[in-house]
């Protein structure tokens, strides 16, 4: 499978890619892969308290865990490290935010966890936007953007503003949480590079209408660092890469609103 | 305050953005988002420069009918608060 620039192998008992290719559906990577990661995961009855599982990375024990699950976890973790520390050298920083291409605009999605971005997301993927990935975003320095392909992570409660997502039943669950696969709403699932033409900052609020106001370059950076992830680039760098990331973007706060009328806003800002 | 002459304080990393600077302090790792008001008044103090210098030059650059003493003087307290200015 792929992860940005890694290709990735998994050997594993059947219970552990049962728990963990849900949450790696497989989005085509348009950029060639620049390094590889190998990673078992196996039952192993004889070890240490004598029923555990050995998870190892290019053939050094890495975990042993007590379950199929937490050994997913481990090689989920672990790969993502890899992923995000490899991109860190090439210049890449990430942000806690949703990538959607809408009407022909790059568009970030930025809030709070629980603000309701995944839900937005699926509500602009189901109205026909190319919505690239729901978690996080890769930026650069030059303004280019690329989502990280995740599964995305659906809480309670969507389906009253998605539900479409009443058709997928059953979906599976980690801890709780649906995942969902976005090629079942949408194919194929192609990830691009494109410049960030919009950053929308999405903040609780009540009504069913939006409200929406312009903000400024120094108010999206307080916000985009502190829902950034320094990798090897440190603060200082994350800084300089989220300002000239931003730098021909345009900025808005979204305050409240139900996703559907949030949707028919966020496309009257972008005309 | 009026005699002192406010500067930056070394290892300041600026980045200007349309509605004020993005400032990180390296010495203290955190980053600092100035307005308008405070982004000029770092602009202008080089340690040569009074308060009464700094608001004579806000006042020209943004053409007011005085210079807004009280303003720059409570920005550049604060910005000495937060580490910015010595």
């Amino acid at each position: 499978m792929r992860l940005l620039w890694h290709t990735v192998r998994v050997d594993a008992d059947a219970d552990v890619l049962d728990a963990l290719l849900p949450l790696l559906p497989q989005a085509e990577h348009p950029m060639p892969p620049l390094a590889a990661m190998h990673y078992t995961a196996m039952h192993d009855p004889g070890g240490g308290d004598g029923d555990e599982w050995l998870v190892t990375e290019e053939g050094d024990e890495l975990a042993r865990v007590a379950d199929a699950a937490a050994a997913a976890e481990a090689v989920y973790v672990r790969m993502h490290r890899r992923a995000f520390e490899l991109a860190s050298r090439r210049g890449w920083s990430r942000v806690h935010g949703s990538t959607v291409d809408l009407d022909g605009h790059r568009v970030v999605l930025v809030g709070r966890a629980g603000v309701g971005k995944t839900t937005l997301a699926l509500r602009l993927l189901y109205d026909g936007a190319d919505v690239q990935g729901d978690e996080s975003v890769l930026v650069r320095a030059d303004g280019t953007s690329l989502a990280v392909p995740r599964a995305f992570h659906v809480k309670a409660g969507t389906d009253v503003f998605v539900p479409e997502l009443r058709a997928l039943a059953p979906l599976p669950t980690v801890e709780d949480v649906r995942v969902v696969d976005p090629r079942r709403a949408r194919s194929p699932w192609v990830l691009t590079e494109a410049p960030v033409a919009h950053v929308v900052l999405l903040e609780r609020g009540s009504g069913r209408v939006p409200s929406i106001e312009a903000v400024g370059g120094a108010e999206l950076l307080e916000e985009l660092v502190q829902q950034s992830f320094p990798l090897t680039e440190g603060k200082a760098g994350l800084v300089r890469t989220l300002v000239g990331a931003l730098s021909r973007a345009r900025g808005h706060r979204v305050t409240g609103g139900d996703p559907a009328a949030t949707v028919s806003a966020l496309r009257a800002v972008l005309r | 305050m009026s005699e002192e002459r406010p500067e930056p304080v070394d290892g300041l990393d600026v980045h200007e953005v349309d509605d004020g600077l993005v400032v990180y302090h390296a010495d203290t790792d955190r980053v600092h988002y100035l307005n308008p008001t405070a982004a000029v008044v770092l602009s202008l103090a080089d340690g040569t420069r009074t308060v009464d210098d700094l608001a004579e030059l806000v006042q020209a650059a943004w053409e007011l009918d005085a210079p807004p003493l009280d303003d720059v003087r409570e920005c550049v307290t604060q910005l000495r608060a937060e580490g910015v200015l010595r």
